[in-house]
């Protein structure tokens, strides 16, 4: 066994007293986190409290100062750009508040995009992802740029392209923050069903509780820390 | 597929990226237009220069004259005459052996027999239109047929080749024998003067003054709404495209908008070509088909344009970090430092001081161009510098909202604000520095000695033992002064070659030579004192010596009247008065005309000396010509290798070329200024669009659209004048030093002409208003119901 394995089957994904800070303002102290496979966790905690800073290190996107990342058995935050890059294409989908989508393609061209910058063919490319905007009740809007659809229909686009590479991993942030209670209810309704029919993993930072309700578990990130029962129980030790 | 994406993001991303293209495209397609007009002018002065030079043909020496001995050869006398200023390349040949092959000059089907003639088309053409004692007087026998081009380096060239009996040319200085007709370049002959260097260093620096503009433009229109460009690449990062997948998205966005560039260009080109034709950037126009890019050349510009956005769009991204949340610039930009002048001040200084020291020196080529380099450099370096004062300056002068606003933006971006206003800049200083130096030296030349020379025409002969050619024999010379004194309103100073000249000292000489300081071993010359008192600007003798000894090589072979002028007056009353045997207290002849006179000169000539040049003052240029052409036979028979010509036309000649220089520099000065005009949009646009959040929320909140458009315009305005005044004064700080050195001493002072006026000013203004037509892209960039932020 090397060091950088870890055997399955563990958490699908851990944080080890991760600390990150942007110059001196200290977003995250030794935050220590960890999902197991098919679960769906919401991220709570007060506006500025490190939340979205914790699902970019636990994502890839950011490298953590301290502490280790582990993905599927293999440290993340060691691995390169290219490496990262080939995770959020195969394994990891994003739904942000706004600004995943490139607004001047179509809905089809972005749920494809994944899939494009992989080796899937156009043809094939084009036809999983319609047949996501179909499951996400978007059909007939897949040659729409996604600049002209509502906040709604946008977020659901960004649900569909989230699960066209079948990810193992969905990082959530605020996903029903620029809509309405009833517009969020549907986003969430939608990213929660597919994802325990698809068997993926969620991770969803909220303010809502109601988002929160979702959720098979919640954590809290006050200043930095995350408060997580099971976090202690994998702390230091490999196996369950 | 990377790259398919790229395309498909450029192509239907929209009306935006549909604008950024079309600019990107539009930008390159005028920088691709002037960049084949550049190399088809380049390629037509190559080829042109690379024609055979019949004309340096050379031959043996005329030893002997044994007529058939030399086999199948010609004899051959080319010299160099004129009309009205334009030159004439004038070719005597006559065939030795009409059954042998005799050398072929290019153009010709053979070498004319005796009495029969060919001419260049331009030639016949003005033969025709102008009385025939005036130039057609001048080719003995009947017309064979025209000169093909091949001889010729455009429509305009004037060539006669004369076809003489061996008899006729064997009597005429300055003919040899020929075997071949010379076939090598005319830049490879060892004689050539550096007029094609010269080009060359202009093209040169044209391309240089060119290309930093277009590239401007190029750069400009690609970083076009960078900012929201690099944040779609930041979401397409967030979707799993690696770094290097971004660069082939942004280069294939890029190679898309320069290939569609390139393609227009050249079609654009095709259809400037007729007019580039026509333009006689070197004096005279080009054959209109040489005038072309070579087949490699379009290959590259349409492959190489392409491949440098991309490598462009590559190297610019370079700059920023695109994660997938986002894009950060990896280096904040810092506050421009004062030593930006630097550069600009050494240059300056270094013209000013070390380059042109020493007041009639040759000014240090090499140190005029490192200065000139620094003051190139410079400028652009200060630039932003200057800018940023400007701002701050405006900034705590002024009140009003716009002018605040743009002061702000100016104060804390003076490099981009800059970046578009470079090729103002290098345009505005080359084209101040020739428009400054040129007209200067043009109305120097025609004010030597005070512009009393300008109509007389000098005619040497054999004016001293180096010089090509022999003196005129007495009686000859009694002929020719007969000759032209019978012309009206003439008048005549013959100088006479001294027959004693003394040997030059050995040791270093006593003075600098020129006037007031006369060394008897280089007075060659001897004229008689009534004589010169018709030209009273070369001076006069003291009262009561009837001829001096002077030296009038200077006046008579110099193509620089501002030399000619700097070494006035040629006789003084220290002059020394020829010794006996020499012409002393005979009147050596004053050619006015009447018997009485020509008996003087005869007199003179009698005495033993021959005659090494006449200076002829004839105002009615009807006579000039006739004179011209009854001297023609006598120029022949001396060998002279110089044409007679007036003051005027020596100087017309430099004064062309110095024309020609000004006109190229400031055709490249308004093609610089168009194309950083259109920069200048561009960058406008760009900036409009990048702040379309802030400028609406500002329309938003009540500022009137007045007030937003003013800060555009104040954005762009300031750096564009302030460059082009620092950048004008930079031009006139190259010219002081340049017109000092040449010590134009009557010179009035001459401003910049019209051409200036209009091409630098003009293309100024012309530049801003094409500013003016991106305002109304604020106006609907900002429409309040366009507020949707994403
Ligand atoms: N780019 C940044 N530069 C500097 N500081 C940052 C940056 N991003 C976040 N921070 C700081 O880091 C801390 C954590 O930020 P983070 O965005 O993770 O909070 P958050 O819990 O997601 O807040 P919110 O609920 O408002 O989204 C905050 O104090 C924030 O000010
Ligand atoms: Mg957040």
């Amino acid at each position: 066994m090397t060091i950088d394995a870890l055997p399955a089957p563990g958490p699908l994904l851990r944080a080890d007293s991760i600390s990150r800070s942007y110059g001196r303002t200290p977003a995250l102290r030794e935050a220590s986190l960890s999902v197991t496979a098919g679960e769906i966790l919401a991220i709570m905690g007060p506006s500025g409290s490190g939340k979205s800073t914790l699902l970019h290190c636990l994502a890839g996107i950011f490298t953590p100062d301290t502490g280790q990342v582990w993905f599927d058995g293999h440290r993340l935050d060691t691995l390169g750009d290219a490496g990262r890059s080939r995770l959020r294409r195969t394994a990891f989908g994003f739904v942000f508040q706004f600004g995943q989508l490139v607004p001047e393609l179509t809905a089809a061209d972005n749920v494809a995009l994944p899939l494009l910058l992989g080796r899937t063919g156009r043809r094939h490319a084009y036809q999983r992802a319609r047949g996501w905007l179909e499951r996400l009740e978007l059909d007939g809007l897949g040659e729409r740029r996604t600049g002209e659809l509502s906040g709604g229909q946008a977020q659901r686009v960004a649900i569909a392209r989230a699960l066209v590479t079948r990810p193992k991993v969905i990082f959530a942030d605020e996903p029903t923050g620029a809509l309405d209670s009833l517009a969020g209810e549907k986003v969430m309704d939608l990213l929660v069903g597919l994802a325990r029919q698809e068997g993926v993993t969620v991770i969803v930072v909220t303010h809502d509780s109601r988002v929160a309700a979702c959720a098979d578990r919640e954590v809290i990130v006050r200043d930095g820390k995350v408060t997580d029962p099971y976090a202690d129980e994998y702390a230091g030790e490999a196996v369950r | 597929m990377t790259f398919w994406l790229g395309l498909r993001l450029s192509l239907r991303g929209g009306r935006e990226a549909a604008v950024r293209l079309a600019l990107v495209a539009a930008a390159v397609a005028m920088g691709v237009t002037v960049l084949l007009s550049t190399v088809a002018l380049f390629n037509a002065f190559r080829v042109t220069a690379e024609r055979p030079c019949w004309e340096c043909t050379t031959g043996s020496a005329p030893a002997g004259w044994a007529l058939g001995a030399t086999q199948g050869a010609a004899l051959w006398n080319h010299r160099q005459d004129s009309y009205a200023g334009r030159p004439i390349e004038r070719l005597d040949v006559a065939v030795l052996d009409p059954a042998a092959p005799a050398p072929a000059v290019p153009g010709v089907p053979a070498l004319p027999a005796a009495g029969r003639f060919y001419v260049s088309p331009a030639l016949a053409e003005l033969m025709a239109a102008v009385p025939r004692e005036q130039l057609a007087d001048r080719f003995p026998g009947a017309r064979a047929g025209l000169v093909g081009r091949a001889a010729l380096s455009g429509p305009d060239d004037l060539v006669a080749v004369v076809g003489r009996t061996p008899g006729e040319l064997a009597g005429m200085a300055g003919t040899v024998a020929v075997d071949t007709v010379a076939t090598f370049p005319a830049a490879q002959d060892p004689a050539a003067d550096d007029l094609t260097a010269l080009y060359e260093h202009g093209f040169g620096i044209a391309a240089i003054g060119l290309i930093v503009p277009l590239l401007v433009l190029v750069g400009t229109a690609t970083r076009l709404a960078a900012a929201r460009r690099e944040a779609r690449f930041a979401a397409v990062r967030l979707a799993g495209a690696t770094a290097r997948q971004i660069n082939a998205i942004a280069s294939a966005d890029a190679a898309l908008g320069a290939l569609l560039g390139a393609l227009a260009g050249v079609a654009l080109f095709q259809a400037v070509r007729p007019a580039l034709a026509g333009v006689a950037i070197t004096g005279s126009r080009f054959f209109p088909d040489v005038v072309t890019p070579t087949a490699p050349q379009y290959a590259i510009v349409i492959a190489g344009v392409p491949l440098a956005a991309a490598a462009a769009a590559v190297w610019s991204l370079r700059r920023v970090r695109i994660t997938p949340l986002g894009a950060a610039r990896r280096t904040r930009a810092s506050a421009p430092g004062w030593w930006r002048v630097l550069p600009l001040l050494a240059g300056l200084g270094l013209f000013a001081g070390p380059a042109f020291a020493g007041g009639g020196r040759e000014p240090d080529p090499l140190l005029a161009d490192a200065g000139l380099a620094l003051i190139m450099v410079g400028l652009m370096v200060a630039g932003p510098w200057l800018t940023m004062l400007a701002a701050r300056l405006a900034a705590r002068l002024t009140r009003g909202a716009a002018t605040l606003l743009a002061a702000r933006r100016l104060a804390a971006e003076p490099k981009a604000a800059f970046r578009s206003v470079n090729g103002i800049v290098l345009a505005v200083f080359i084209g101040t520095a020739v428009a400054g130096i040129v007209p200067a030296v043009v109305s120097g030349q025609l004010a030597a000695g005070d512009g009393t020379l300008n109509e007389v025409m000098r005619v040497p002969f054999g004016y001293a033992d180096a010089a090509p050619g022999r003196p005129l024999p007495p009686g000859e010379a009694d002929e020719l002064l007969a000759e032209v004194g019978a012309h009206p309103g003439v008048t005549v100073l013959p100088i006479y070659r001294r027959t004693t000249t003394q040997d030059p000292p050995a040791a270093p000489l006593p003075c600098d030579p020129g006037p007031g300081c006369r060394l008897d071993f280089m007075l060659g010359h001897v004229v008689s004192c009534d004589d010169l008192a018709r030209f009273p600007a070369l001076g006069a003798c003291a009262p009561g010596v009837r001829a001096v000894t002077a030296d009038f090589n200077r006046l008579l072979t110099s193509d620089n009247l501002l030399s000619v002028d700097r070494n006035l007056p040629i006789v003084d009353p220290t002059s020394p008065s020829a010794p006996a045997g020499t012409g002393t207290g005979k009147d050596v002849g004053s050619g006015s005309g009447n018997d009485a006179d020509s008996g003087k000169a005869g007199a003179a000539a009698s005495d033993g000396l021959s005659l090494a040049a006449v200076l002829i003052r004839a105002d009615d240029p009807a006579v000039r010509e006739r004179i011209r052409t009854s001297l023609t036979p006598y120029v022949a028979r001396s060998g002279s290798a110089e044409t007679p010509l007036t003051f005027a036309e020596v100087a017309r000649f430099r004064e062309v070329l110095l024309d020609q220089v000004e006109r190229v520099a400031l055709a490249i000065v308004a093609l610089t200024l168009l194309v950083a005009g259109c920069g200048l949009l561009v960058a406008v646009a760009g900036g409009v669009v990048e702040r379309r959040q802030p400028f609406t929320l500002l329309r938003l909140s009540g500022t009137p659209t007045r007030t937003l458009s003013l800060v555009v315009v104040l954005e762009t305005a300031v750096p564009v004048l302030l460059a082009a005044l620092v950048a004008a004064a930079a031009g006139f700080g190259v010219a002081g030093p340049v017109i000092d050195q040449l010590a134009i001493k009557s010179a009035p002072a001459a401003l910049p002409g019209a051409g200036y006026l209009l091409t630098v000013g003009g293309g100024l203004l012309a530049a801003l208003l094409i500013v003016l037509a991106g305002l109304p892209l604020l106006r609907r960039v900002t429409a309040p119901d366009n507020a949707r932020f994403e």
